[in-house]
């Protein structure tokens, strides 16, 4: 079940003078939900990206959709299927690699499961310019 | 009502008593804590369900039957002492709360549900037992129709109250 639920993740990282934008690219297995970053209700566990390795971080969490549970009178909003966190921030004068986490907690239909953390790691690549 | 499958006991069966630690690590013995009624709750402090439940589940569940000797036991599933506490110290219950950190007990009444642990199948769980510990009424976490004030649960012990009274 561990390996069902379990995100994948797929760092892609680049750098411009000291600027570092990186997509993280998640893959939420078919069936299975977690949570936005802001839960519909105060009770959810929200999804959480960390990062080590850059300063002034910003990340823009992706846009949840709405699914509608038995129980609640609004849908919940969750984050599902193939989806894209993006990290920016100022790289450190002795900072090549970039890595972090996402804690997050994955539903099924039928139950949630305990929360957990996927790590990543990346060394953002010089951005193409001039294309 | 469907008729639940669990894993070691089903409907009728009679619950062989148990010994489980409180948050401090005193042995509580189950039949010392039981009542004329007893609900049993399965909860965990990462399950958002019991979370939400929590604050309703004493207050609100228990103390209606409050005239009927109905006891709330609840236990937590497959976590140490130091996380589990947070509950009872954060929702104020009063009634007993037992910690079965290894799961064990919590496998003989978690119900057969694919895929999942019986950790996880027995989250959110209640089950009422009679004062022989029989079970007489067991209702599992289902996202679909989970609802925070349990009001199948509150029907439930209603109806075995009502049906103990006709006797």
């Amino acid at each position: 079940m561990d390996d069902l639920v379990t995100l994948a993740v797929t760092p892609v990282g680049e750098v411009t003078d000291d600027h570092v934008r990186i997509v993280l690219e998640v893959d939420v297995p078919a069936g299975v939900h977690i949570e936005p970053h802001r839960p519909t209700e105060p009770f959810l566990i929200p999804t959480v990206v960390t990062v080590n390795g850059l300063d002034d971080v910003e990340i823009i969490y992706p846009d949840p959709v709405a699914k509608h549970l038995g129980w609640n009178d609004v849908a919940l909003m969750v984050l599902e299927g193939p989806l894209e966190f993006v990290v920016t921030g100022q790289r450190r004068p002795d900072g090549e690699v970039v890595s972090g986490g996402i804690s997050y907690q994955p539903c099924l239909g039928g139950a949630c499961l305990p929360p957990r953390t996927v790590t990543w790691s990346t060394q953002p690549n010089p951005a193409k310019v001039g294309l | 009502m469907t008729t639940p499958i669990l894993s070691s006991y089903t409907l009728g069966d009679t619950v062989e008593d148990f010994v489980l630690p409180d948050v401090e690590g005193n042995p509580v013995r189950f039949s010392d804590v039981t009542g004329k009624w007893t609900l049993v709750y399965f909860t965990t402090t990462w399950c958002p369900y019991c979370t939400a439940e929590a604050p309703y589940l004493e207050s609100e569940l228990v103390a209606g039957f409050a005239d009927h000797d109905l006891k709330l036991v609840i236990i937590d599933v497959k976590e140490p002492a130091a996380v589990a506490r947070m509950l009872p110290d954060r929702f104020e219950w009063k009634s007993p709360f037992l910690v079965d950190a290894d799961g064990v007990i919590c496998e003989r009444f978690a119900p057969i549900k694919e895929g999942l642990a019986p950790e996880v199948a027995i989250i959110n769980a209640h089950l009422v037992l009679d004062e022989n510990r029989v079970i007489r009424f067991a209702e599992y976490l289902n996202m679909e129709r989970f609802d925070v004030h349990a009001v199948a649960v509150k029907a439930a012990i209603e109806a075995l109250l009502a049906e103990a009274a006709d006797g």
